[in-house]
């Protein structure tokens, strides 16, 4: 992917796309948003035994300053349109990883509720789905993984394709 | 004060409560509904009774009436009252007692917001878990949930809710039940 010049040891020669996917990737912060016990396993997946940090993810307490949202937990219809919010304050490019089986397809409550939402994806295009209830701080990287190997495929005029369209709020 | 020595004391001043006997639990006071404030009113300004604290309140579905319940516990005398009131189904109406504690507020809007009970005199009787344009009283026994919400279906495609899968097999049954029965008719004939 880069290649160093035999001459300068300081020139660095590379395809812009996988310059600037080699930085995206590389620097994925992400949105501090839990609703439900999956922001425990998120919490401690930033913690110290399995330290997001290494992929440089740091924790960001304002969407305007993230790049990808971890939808970690329950999701009602009364929060849905403060996550569809949150989405749309976040600068491009942006990701969202649906964490869990709440966000995934409405978990547990499916069968009983009447106001939890089958799906997080109903409300905002969810690139990478990590199943589990909650998912152990392992699915959750390796889900950041899928995540990475997506990215790596993007480039700067060819987008991927068409994302899944959403109900919308 | 005992349960006996308190309902007596106000069964003396209002006749037409009722203390029903309990298998099981505390016992209580059963009040209508249109005497609840000024009964909570006495019990919270009596010396002698002095519920200064209301510690909950909730509302209950009985399945013919509603009931409001409110646990009032006195610091000062250190006893308890649980005092229900009792709602006609077709009109819950009842007069909100945030002039007396005013931590009934969240409390009552809590209430409206599952049974669509009504508090009169509510400083700001809005809902307060559902959103605003919620439709119906999810509370409510006879409650049906809604087939979507602002345009997004509630269920996914192949989701059921566990009452229609109970249905739908008792259906089932009831159908294989009839057919052993004819066909156990028919070698009898």
């Amino acid at each position: 992917m880069l290649r160093h010049s035999a001459e300068y040891d300081n020139i660095v020669f590379a395809n812009a796309d996988a310059l600037l996917n080699l930085s995206k990737e590389n620097s994925l912060w992400y949105l501090l948003f839990a609703t439900a016990c999956c922001g425990i396993e998120l919490m401690q997946t930033g913690a110290s035994r399995f330290d997001l940090d290494r992929f440089g993810m740091i924790p960001r307490p304002t969407p305007r300053q993230a790049d990808l949202m971890i939808v970690a937990g329950t999701i009602t219809h009364k929060m849905a349109s403060r996550v569809r919010r949150l989405y749309e304050q976040m600068p491009e490019p942006k990701w969202v990883i649906s964490m869990g089986s709440c966000a995934n397809a409405g978990g547990p409550f499916c069968k009983y509720s009447y106001s939890v939402v089958r799906g997080i994806d109903k409300y905002i295009p969810v690139d990478v789905y990590i199943p589990g209830c909650p998912p152990r701080p392992e699915a959750l990287i390796e889900g950041v993984f899928k995540l990475r190997e997506k990215i790596r495929r993007e480039g700067v005029l060819r987008k991927e394709p068409a994302q899944k369209e959403t109900h919308g709020v | 004060m005992e349960f006996e020595a308190l309902a007596g004391k106000l069964k003396a001043r209002w006749p037409e409560i009722a203390a029903p006997a309990v298998q099981a639990g505390d016992r209580f006071v059963l009040v209508p509904a249109e005497r609840t404030f000024e009964i909570l009113k006495f019990l919270k300004e009596d010396p002698e009774l002095y519920c200064d604290s209301l510690m909950s309140l909730a509302a209950v579905d009985t399945g013919s009436e509603f009931w409001v319940v409110y646990p009032l516990h006195s610091l000062k005398h250190s006893h308890r009252l649980l005092v229900k009131a009792v709602l006609p189904r077709e009109k819950p109406e009842i007069e909100s007692v945030t002039k007396l504690w005013g931590m009934a507020n969240f409390f009552e809007r809590e209430a409206y917001d599952l049974y669509g009970i009504v508090f009169r005199n509510h400083p700001d009787l809005r809902r307060l878990l559902n959103p605003p344009d919620w439709e119906g009283w999810p509370g409510r026994k006879d409650y049906e949930y809604p087939k979507e919400y602002g345009g997004v279906p509630l269920l996914r495609e192949g989701q059921y809710f566990s009452d229609t899968i109970k249905k739908v097999n008792a259906e089932r049954e009831a159908k294989e039940k009839e057919a052993q029965g004819k066909a156990a008719a028919q070698e009898r004939k």
